[in-house]
């Protein structure tokens, strides 16, 4: 029985492996995309916690914080952001890498425990985290850092070598994931009722409650067609459940992907909810070393390069704590400064725009069997 | 071979755990763990008409005259997800709530909001004071939190109908 269910759970492991295939490279340029990704849209501050009352403290039961009484000092949330300052650096340049990875992931995870303890566990951080967890198994620090000037140089690593590697825990916690949002909605939303709407529940309480009034939103607020509402229903169950399927195929995984990517651009433009942290975990799996051009320019001059991510990393950490607890990144920072309306929803969509391109190009341009063509290759040699 | 598997049946209960507690209870979700939300919820848009609640914060001054009060602005540096459940709890004033969650044969008895100490409830006082400064409110007595159920008309695009369905006080003095 034992053998059974490690033989299944075996065949199920190396399929998922097959599907999240990688090169070394790829997670090693990836780790510069996630590290300006943060730079851009998720820089973090939690020395506003330090200011908040003590009576606002309820934390979720089961949590780190709920073993506390109230928030801590304000000088525990200024080390948070000290600390968060510089892993997101030597990450970002590859310097001990995989203990920046850890780091990250420790601290961010207490500093949220204190954040949710306000009355509200909010899960736009949880696919970010699931990459820090993912890389902190892996060596995404191995090319183009610092770390490999430092310890691998000498082994003679060929960037080019390309060692393979695989993406399946990042899979499944992603699939995992949508499985908890999906499977609730699945009970209430698909009820086969017309008079009934899971789609304009949040449509109009973000409407009228949370300010949630930009881009389409009110061209849809008041549209009465129950048949349209009752498929959009069905499929964000469909969207959300289907990803525990998907992972079981390659092509299906990429295309499911860049479903998600057209489905976070919907609810941004729609319901103004961006949730644009999750784009970072789907951009784990875009094999960068095939962009060829991104490649070769980080690849040859890594070593300049370094000094200008240092430049904008220190441009960052000025401006957060010139502006303060409104500074989110370099993206919304840029688009308030240029006047632009709604800045930070649009630089959303701009993002997920970028995702869908990315996922669309990948699949349709055959990047994704890139590996097949190199072992094809070894083979006929 | 079995070192493999124990490996996966933790992987496997660290995902499934969590999703339960919060299937069971919602109060009992626990962080950190790999959950999106849910948002199960739906309205009703018989009849061409949606109906729905919100929250709403009103200052009443010395005078008895009331304003309405922009949550953003009115907390400030917390972010805006947060004010709905803050503003429901009370702002810790409200008296410490549990809730009993079954779990088969036993009884969990959790306590869903806290007892705030007269020190914390006096800090709260004087932050809510100072916020209300900054938006040039000098002679607020009474925060209200209530409950607003809304009738919206969904062919003429208007809100038909507003209701107070819950409120609660906070003195400010």
């Amino acid at each position: 029985m034992l053998n059974f269910i490690s033989n299944s759970l075996d065949f199920l492991e190396n399929r998922i492996k097959q599907v999240t295939h990688i090169d070394s490279l790829s997670l090693c340029l990836f780790r510069i995309v996630f590290g300006l990704f943060t730079l851009c849209f998720r820089w973090q501050s939690f020395r506003w916690i330090g200011s908040v009352p003590d009576a606002f403290y309820n934390p979720p039961i089961v949590s780190v914080s709920s073993l506390f009484s109230s928030f801590p000092h304000p000088f525990f949330f200024y080390t948070i952001d000290f600390c968060l300052a510089i892993f997101t650096i030597t990450l970002l340049i590859g310097f001990f890498t995989r203990f920046s990875t850890i780091a990250l992931l420790v601290i961010l995870i207490v500093a949220n425990n204190f954040q949710y303890s306000l009355g509200k566990i909010d899960h736009g951080s949880v696919l970010y985290l699931c990459v820090l967890l993912t890389m902190a198994l892996k060596d995404w620090g191995r090319y183009l850092s610092v770390d490999y000037f430092l310890f691998h140089k000498q082994q003679n690593l060929s960037p080019f070598s390309k060692p393979q590697e695989n993406l399946w825990l990042l899979a499944v916690l992603i699939s995992f994931s949508f499985f908890t949002a999906g499977f609730g909605k699945a009970l209430t939303w698909i009820d086969f009722d017309l008079s009934t709407s899971g789609f304009l529940s949040w449509l109009y309480s973000g409407y009228f409650s949370y300010g949630r009034t930009h881009l389409l939103a009110p061209f849809i607020i008041g549209i009465n067609v129950p048949l349209l509402w009752e498929l959009v229903d069905f499929s964000a169950v469909i969207f959300e459940l289907g990803f525990l399927i998907a992972m079981f195929w390659r092509r299906a995984w990429y295309v499911w992907l860049a479903i998600a990517c057209f489905f976070h651009l919907s609810n941004g433009l729609l319901l103004n909810i961006p949730f644009n942290t999750n784009a970072i975990a789907y951009l784990a799996f875009i094999p960068w070393s095939q962009l060829s051009s991104f490649n070769r320019v980080l690849i040859h001059s890594f070593r300049r390069w370094i000094w200008l991510l240092i430049v904008l990393w220190t441009l960052t950490l000025s401006l957060s704590l010139s502006v303060g607890h409104a500074f989110n990144g370099l993206a919304y920072y840029l688009g308030e400064s240029l006047n632009i309306p709604t800045a930070t929803l649009l630089a959303s969509c701009v993002l997920w725009i970028c995702c869908l391109y990315l996922f669309i190009w990948i699949i349709t341009t055959g990047k994704l069997d890139y590996f097949l063509e190199g072992s094809k290759k070894q083979n006929s040699e | 071979m079995t070192k493999k598997l124990v490996i996966r049946l933790i992987l496997l209960l660290g995902l499934i755990v969590p999703f339960l507690l919060r299937e069971m209870n919602n109060s009992l979700e626990p962080y950190p763990a790999v959950l999106q939300p849910s948002g199960a919820t739906k309205i009703s848009t018989s009849e061409g008409l949606l109906k729905f609640s919100r929250t709403e914060l009103i200052i009443i001054c010395s005078n008895g005259s009331e304003k309405s009060l922009d949550p953003n602005q009115f907390f400030d540096t917390i972010p805006t997800q947060y004010w709905t459940h803050i503003a429901r709890n009370g702002f810790g004033f409200n008296e410490p709530k549990s809730k009993s969650v079954s779990l088969g044969i036993w009884t969990l008895q959790t306590t869903t909001v806290l007892k705030a100490s007269p020190e914390d409830k006096k800090a709260a006082l004087e932050w809510m004071h100072k916020q209300l400064k900054n938006l040039d409110i000098e002679d607020a007595e009474t925060l209200r939190v209530q409950q607003v159920k809304t009738v919206f008309n969904l062919d003429k695009r208007i809100t038909i109908k507003s209701e107070i369905i819950a409120q609660s006080d906070v003195e400010l003095h």
